[in-house]
C-alpha cells in the first residue's frame, strides 16, 4: 500500500493539505462525533434507571456526562476544520451510527457487558489514532483514552459484582451473548477502502482486520479470563 | 409553563465559583443545621468517605432517588412543552459543559484531603452534584423557585454532600 509521509501540526495547517486528507480526517471525526453522542444517549442516559443504587446510578451519571463531553470534543475539532455542525449530530444528519448502537438494551447487566466490550472496542480505535498524523486529532485522543479505560475498568468492574452470585454470572452470560457477536462488525469491512485511505495518509495505523483480530483476543481475556464465561464466535 | 434559559445559564455560570465538597467530613454549623432542616425531618452526618459509600449504595435509597427521578422527567417535559426539546437540551448542555471538569476536579480534591485516592468514587460525587445542579437549573427555569431540588443543590454548593433519603433521614457527608 501506498504510504504518504505526512504531518499536519495544527487545524490552520490542515487547509495546505491534499484534499484527500481534508476528507479522510473529516470522516474521522465526524463519525467520533456522531458515535460519542450516540452511544451516550442510547445506552449511558438510559441506564441511569436500570442502575441498582444510588451509587450505580450517580456512576453512571458521570460515564454518560463523559461520554457526552466526548463528542463535545470531537464536535468542537470539526467545526474548526470547516465541518457543518449538522453533520456532526446523530438524527439531523444522514450518516448512520455504528451498528452495535442498534442493540436494544432492556438490563443493568446488558448495560455493564456494553461497558466491559464496546468500550474496549472504543479504547482500540482511540489507541490506533494516537499515533495519527493529525495532531490535533491525535491530541483528542490522548485526552480522552483515560475515561475511555476508566469506562470500560468500570464495565469489568460491575459484571465482576454481577458474577459474584449465580443469577447474576447467568445475566452476564446471557448478555454478552446476545451483545459480543455483532461486536466484531464495530471495526468495519475487511480491505475497507476508507481504512486503506486512512493508512495511507497515516490518519489511522491498522488495517480494519488488525484491530478486528486484536479485540477479539482482548475480549476473550476479559470474558475467559477475568470473568470465568464464555465468549461466543463473532456473527 | 414558561422554560427560561438564562436562568439555566446563571445556573451554569456559578458552577465554577462554589466550594463542592469542601465541607464534607466536617461537623454541621448551626448555620447550616438550619438550612439542611428544610430538606428532611431528620438530617444524619455521615463522617468520612468510606461510610458514605456504603450509604449511597444503600437499595432503601431508591424510593427518593426514583420519586425524585419521576419528578426530574416531569419538569423535562414541562419545559420542553413550553420551549422545545432542541432549545432545552442546548440550555441545559451548558450545566453538563461547566460541571465536567469542576465537579470530578473538587471530588478529587475533597477525597484528597482526606488522604484518599479512589477514581471511582470521585465520579460518584461528580455525578451526583452534576445531577442535582442540573436538576435545580431544571427547577428554577420552569419557575418553581422553591422546588426541593433547588435545596438540595444549594446544600452541595455549601460543600456538603446529601447522599440518600431513608425513610425521614437525609443521610449527608
Amino acid at each position: 500500500m501506498e504510504t504518504v509521509s505526512i504531518e499536519v501540526k495544527t487545524v490552520a495547517e490542515l487547509a495546505n493539505a491534499p484534499a484527500e486528507y481534508r476528507e479522510a480526517a473529516s470522516k474521522i471525526v465526524r463519525s467520533h462525533a456522531i458515535n460519542e453522542l450516540y452511544g451516550a444517549q442510547v445506552f449511558d442516559e438510559p441506564a441511569v434507571a436500570f442502575a441498582p443504587t444510588p451509587y450505580w446510578k450517580w456512576l453512571t451519571c458521570r460515564v454518560a456526562m463523559e461520554e457526552y463531553g466526548h463528542h463535545q470534543r470531537f464536535f468542537r475539532l470539526g467545526q474548526k476544520m470547516g465541518i457543518a455542525p449538522e453533520t456532526m449530530i446523530p438524527g439531523k444528519t444522514d450518516k448512520r451510527p455504528l451498528s452495535i448502537f442498534e442493540f436494544t438494551m432492556r438490563s443493568w447487566p446488558e448495560f455493564c457487558v456494553i461497558k466491559l466490550l464496546a468500550d474496549m472496542a472504543e479504547i482500540i480505535q482511540v489507541e490506533d489514532l494516537m499515533e495519527c498524523t493529525f495532531r490535533p486529532l491525535r491530541d483528542e485522543a490522548a485526552k480522552t483514552m483515560p475515561e475511555e479505560k476508566f469506562h470500560a475498568g468500570f464495565g469489568l468492574r460491575s459484571c465482576t459484582e454481577l458474577c459474584r452470585t449465580e443469577d447474576g454470572r447467568r445475566d452476564v452470560q446471557a448478555a454478552i451473548d446476545a451483545l459480543f457477536p455483532g461486536m466484531p462488525a464495530f471495526f468495519g469491512q475487511p480491505r475497507s477502502k476508507n481504512n486503506a485511505l486512512y493508512r495511507k495518509w497515516g490518519l489511522k495505523q491498522h488495517t480494519n482486520e488488525a484491530m478486528r483480530a486484536d479485540y477479539l483476543e482482548r475480549a476473550r481475556v476479559l470474558v475467559e479470563d477475568k470473568l470465568g464465561l464464555k465468549l461466543p464466535a463473532p456473527a | 409553563m414558561p422554560f427560561d434559559a438564562a436562568v439555566v445559564a446563571q445556573h451554569a455560570r456559578a458552577i465554577e465559583t462554589a466550594p463542592w465538597f469542601a465541607a464534607t467530613g466536617l461537623p454541621f454549623s448551626d448555620d447550616e443545621r438550619r438550612a439542611l432542616a428544610e430538606l428532611a425531618p431528620r438530617i444524619a452526618r455521615v463522617g468520612g468517605w468510606a461510610q458514605a459509600r456504603a450509604v449511597a449504595d444503600d437499595a432503601r435509597a431508591n424510593a427518593a432517588y426514583d420519586a425524585d427521578a419521576r419528578e426530574a422527567a416531569a419538569l423535562k417535559a414541562q419545559a420542553e412543552s413550553a420551549a422545545g426539546s432542541p432549545a432545552v437540551l442546548r440550555a441545559l448542555s451548558a450545566v453538563v459543559d461547566e460541571g465536567l471538569p469542576v465537579f470530578f476536579g473538587c471530588a478529587e480534591a475533597a477525597l484528597a484531603r482526606a488522604g484518599l485516592h479512589d477514581e471511582e468514587l470521585s465520579r460518584v460525587a461528580a455525578g451526583a452534584v452534576g445531577e442535582a445542579v442540573y436538576r435545580a437549573a431544571l427547577a428554577a427555569a420552569t419557575a418553581h423557585p422553591a422546588h426541593r431540588f433547588i435545596g438540595v443543590a444549594a446544600a452541595y454548593a455549601i460543600g456538603r454532600w446529601p447522599l440518600a433519603r431513608i425513610d425521614d433521614v437525609l443521610y449527608m457527608l
